[in-house]
């Protein structure tokens, strides 16, 4: 079955007095296609971590990370070359994920698949299409974030994880961001969902992991 | 023993203890110090080396041709046969790497070649000019260190006084002036106009060198370079030192009731001289470019005369030896000045 | 970094801010700009002069009855003299700032985004180059190629680029852990594309001030070799060539050889500095301090 898989994945940086400080240590995780698996757990676990690493961002020192059963490598260079595009990303600042240079409409029509429409795409997370022709600078904090969530979906990955994507959002804005996921979601694609907010995390994902 | 600690301390901390300081400082970063050196010197030889590899293959692809060098531009004179024979002659058939080995060999052996410009072996040239290149050098060094270090303390004591505002903007026009253009203009002024100064060289015709004429003829020389540098030495110095005094370390220290001159030697000045120092050392290469334009204006007989000389004239031997000595002089000097900061300033690590 | 953000949105709407217009020293030096520009431009164009021929009855003459800047020793009209060398200066210049800004963005680009042995040995190519003294680099490059305007310009991009590298270097350091970068290689973007759509815009703003400093560096450079007699010959007259005419003509006591040209050639330097320190300044968010 079709899935983003983390196997005995075990992270370890720099070096303390006490040898490498290990961030993860042996980490199963499947996000399966098809649903939300919710990632929770106090701050410095290394939610964050382990969402990079399984976006082929970090290259886990030990373990395996496989996507729909092709390895994950590093996704600057070349051994990354097979899932690139697979695997997408939201962040938690939208500030700092998007191009401050680029109006949002570059942002998304710069890595948009050929067959997807841009207008429709970002009138489905709330967004109207005069938002396209402005800088970063020239929106709020949640409609950059929608607009961050429209790129993502614009790539068409096959999963997404999200990183925090609702800590900078008020609650309507976040709705909104849930029902792209949710839609995606449908669409068959899988969705890795971190967040420290339990009831969020509760009231979304299909599945619910503690880190 | 550092800086920080000196407020308390006062009345154990002698007051000619700096130096011992200093000394101590040395001691404990000698060998760090020394793997510095070290390993800036097997940066540096690689570089030199390289230089001059890339001078003969410039010169092997360039439009110089030797033996018309060699005949002084009259090898057309010359029939077929005679230049085949000069050519074989003087080796010069050989590829462009063989010749630049021969000529490093050489040079490892001591023999430096013959300057057609001045008919003299190099080594001569370079006896000869050598003492003259750095009295210049070092009167024009001191010359600006010591006028920098006097505007910069006005300008940094004082920043928003006339006094101060008018050596920023002199300065700013300094920085815009092209050190032939001030020595033209010194030369026009001292020298023709008011009769102050000597046009040039380094005695008065047909008079044996002395100690008065020389400095008589250095004067206007060495000022002149020493001019051109202070514009940097001057707005870094300047900078520094209004930073230290709006320090919280140095309002502290006033707040304490640390009389002035302490806090000049205790702060002011062990923040502001090391980075000085070391911009010092980083502007000796246009030192030395501006002491080839003065020598060249003013006739004075050291080696950037000799360098524009032998480079008008395309003299290979005495313009090839020359760049590698002078590039080599820098170095060192840039070497020393960033020993120098180290060892003053106790923040910065050795291996940089 | 909060740096890009202002840098973007612009010139636009920092050049109506109230706290970056422009104080009258920078005014100034704009006004000045653009009357030399229009001096260098129009004057070589409108009058035409021939600098191979010589006019020994107007040989020397001061300014007033040799023309408002007076003449030189081969009796042309030193108003049209300056202008054509300035002209020359600042070609040179203006295509040595382009060349090595070009040239500087591709080596900063390629450390800076590939890191590794490629970055490790730009890096030390820039330390090497910047150890050198330049202007003896340009002298031994031009004496080599005697009078070629191309080995000139050479000489100059090959000392020049390395500033640029440095800035472009550092800013894409700075940018490659940037997360519209990551963004971007996640949803599929090739290295190229991302050079080309993040990397370059990002680091074009402070290659242009770096461009606009190299001009002033580059006018001295050029004029420093002009001067020792090895840069351009003589009927391609720079500023520099101009001045070394003024040393012999100091001793006649025609002063205006070397006043002129100097002054042009200090209020190039000067106003060029001016505006690219103050672009700089409007650049980081603060008044240039001048």
């Amino acid at each position: 079955m079709a899935c983003l898989k983390a196997e005995n994945v075990i992270v370890e940086f720099g070096r303390s007095q006490s040898g490498p400080v290990r961030i993860l240590d042996k980490v199963c995780l499947t996000v399966h296609a098809g649903s939300i698996l919710g990632l929770t757990g106090p701050s410095g676990t290394g939610k964050t971590t382990l969402g990079r690493v399984m976006a082929g961002l970090i290259q886990p020192s030990y373990g395996l990370v496989t996507c729909d059963g092709f390895s994950v490598g590093n996704v600057r260079g070349r051994s990354g070359r097979t899932v690139q595009g697979r695997i997408g990303m939201m962040f938690q600042s939208p500030r700092r994920s998007c191009n401050p240079k680029l109006t949002l409409g570059k942002t998304i029509r710069q890595i948009a698949k050929p067959d997807v429409d841009v207008d429709e795409l970002i009138a489905s997370v709330g967004l109207t299409c005069d938002l396209l022709e402005r800088y970063p600078a020239q929106v709020s904090d949640g409609q950059l974030q929608r607009a961050a969530m429209a790129r993502t979906v614009a790539a068409k990955p096959n999963y997404i994880i999200l990183d925090e994507m609702s800590a900078m959002l008020d609650p309507a804005t976040t709705a909104t961001v849930v029902n792209a996921v949710r839609r995606f979601v449908a669409n068959g694609g899988g969705a890795l969902l971190i967040s420290h907010d339990h009831e969020l995390v509760g009231a979304v994902a299909d599945e619910v992991r503690n880190l | 023993m550092e800086w920080g600690l000196a407020h308390g301390m006062r009345s154990k901390i002698g007051r000619g203890n700096s130096v011992g300081m200093l000394h101590e400082r040395w001691r404990r970063r000698r060998h760090d110090i020394l793997v510095m050196v070290a390993r800036r010197f097997g940066f540096l030889i690689p570089l030199l080396v390289l230089v001059t590899i890339g001078v003969f293959a410039l010169a092997a692809v360039s439009p110089y041709d030797p033996l018309d060098a060699y005949m002084d531009g009259r090898a057309g004179e010359l029939s077929i046969a005679q230049q085949a024979k000069l050519v074989t002659e003087l080796r010069l058939d050989t590829p462009w790497y063989l010749t630049w080995w021969e000529w490093i060999s050489s040079l490892f052996r001591g023999e430096l070649g013959i300057s057609r410009s001045y008919y003299q072996p190099v080594a001569q040239v370079l006896r000869d000019r050598l003492p003259w290149t750095l009295l210049l050098g070092v009167t024009g060094l001191m010359i600006s260190v010591v006028v920098s270090l006097l505007l910069g303390a006005i300008a940094g004591f004082r920043p928003q006084s006339l006094i101060s505002r008018s050596i920023g903007v002199l300065t700013i026009i300094l920085q815009a002036t092209p050190p032939f253009v001030l020595a033209l203009s010194a030369l026009g002024l001292f020298a023709l106009s008011l009769h102050w100064a000597p046009t040039g060289g380094l005695t008065y015709p047909g008079q044996p060198i002395g100690f008065a004429s020389t400095v008589r003829h250095l004067l206007v020389p060495g000022l002149v370079l020493g001019v051109t540098q202070i514009p940097w030495l001057v707005l870094s110095l300047k900078d520094s030192i209004a930073e230290v005094l709006t320090s919280d370390a140095v309002r502290g220290a006033r707040v304490r009731g640390i009389p002035y001159p302490m806090i000049l030697r205790r702060h002011v000045l062990p923040t502001a001289l090391p980075p000085f120092i070391a911009l010092v050392g980083a502007r000796l290469p246009e030192l030395v470019v501006g002491s080839v334009l003065v020598e060249t204006i003013f006739a004075w007989p050291g080696l950037g005369s000799a360098l524009v000389r032998s480079a008008q004239s395309l003299d290979f031997p005495l313009l090839t030896f020359l760049t590698l000595a002078i590039t080599m002089l820098v170095l060192i000097g840039n070497l020393l000045a960033d020993v120098i900061y180290v060892v003053l300033d106790p923040r910065v690590d050795a291996d940089a | 970094m909060s740096f890009s953000i202002r840098a973007w949105t612009p010139m636009l709407e920092v050049s109506w801010n109230r706290r970056f217009l422009p104080s009258p020293a920078v005014s100034i030096a704009w006004a000045v700009l653009m009357l030399i520009g229009g001096y260098a431009f129009i004057v070589p164009w409108v009058t035409n002069v021939d600098l191979l021929s010589a006019d020994f009855a107007r040989s020397g003459l001061a300014p007033g009855a040799g023309g408002l800047f007076g003449t030189d020793s081969a009796g042309h009209d030193l108003f049209i003299r300056v202008a054509a060398g300035l002209r020359i200066s600042l070609t040179i210049a203006l295509t040595t700032a382009v060349g090595s800004s070009l040239f500087g963005m591709l080596l900063g680009i390629l450390a800076g985004m590939t890191g590794g042995w490629v970055d490790r040995t730009i890096t030390r190519l820039m330390d090497g180059m910047n150890a050198l003294p330049h202007v003896l680099l340009g002298v031994i490059i031009v004496s080599l190629f005697r009078g070629s305007l191309l080995a000139i310009v050479a000489s100059l991009v090959l000392t020049h680029w390395i500033q640029i590298a440095r800035i472009v270097r550092a800013q894409i350091l700075g940018l490659r852990h940037a997360e519209y970068v990551e963004a971007a290689w996640l949803s599929g973007m090739s290295r190229w594309q991302i050079i080309w759509y993040h990397l370059v815009p990002a680091s074009l703003g402070q290659s242009m001030i770096g461009l606009v400093l190299l001009i002033p560096h580059a006018i001295w450079h050029e004029s420093t070799l002009s001067f020792l007699g090895i840069g351009l010959s003589v009927h391609k007259a720079s500023l520099g060539t101009l001045l070394a005419d003024a040393q012999g003509a100091l001793l006649l006591g025609q002063w205006w050889l070397l006043v002129f040209p100097s002054l042009f050639l200090i209020a190039v330097t000067l106003s060029i500095g001016i505006v690219g320190t103050n672009l700089t300044g409007r650049m980081n968010g603060v008044r240039g301090s001048i």
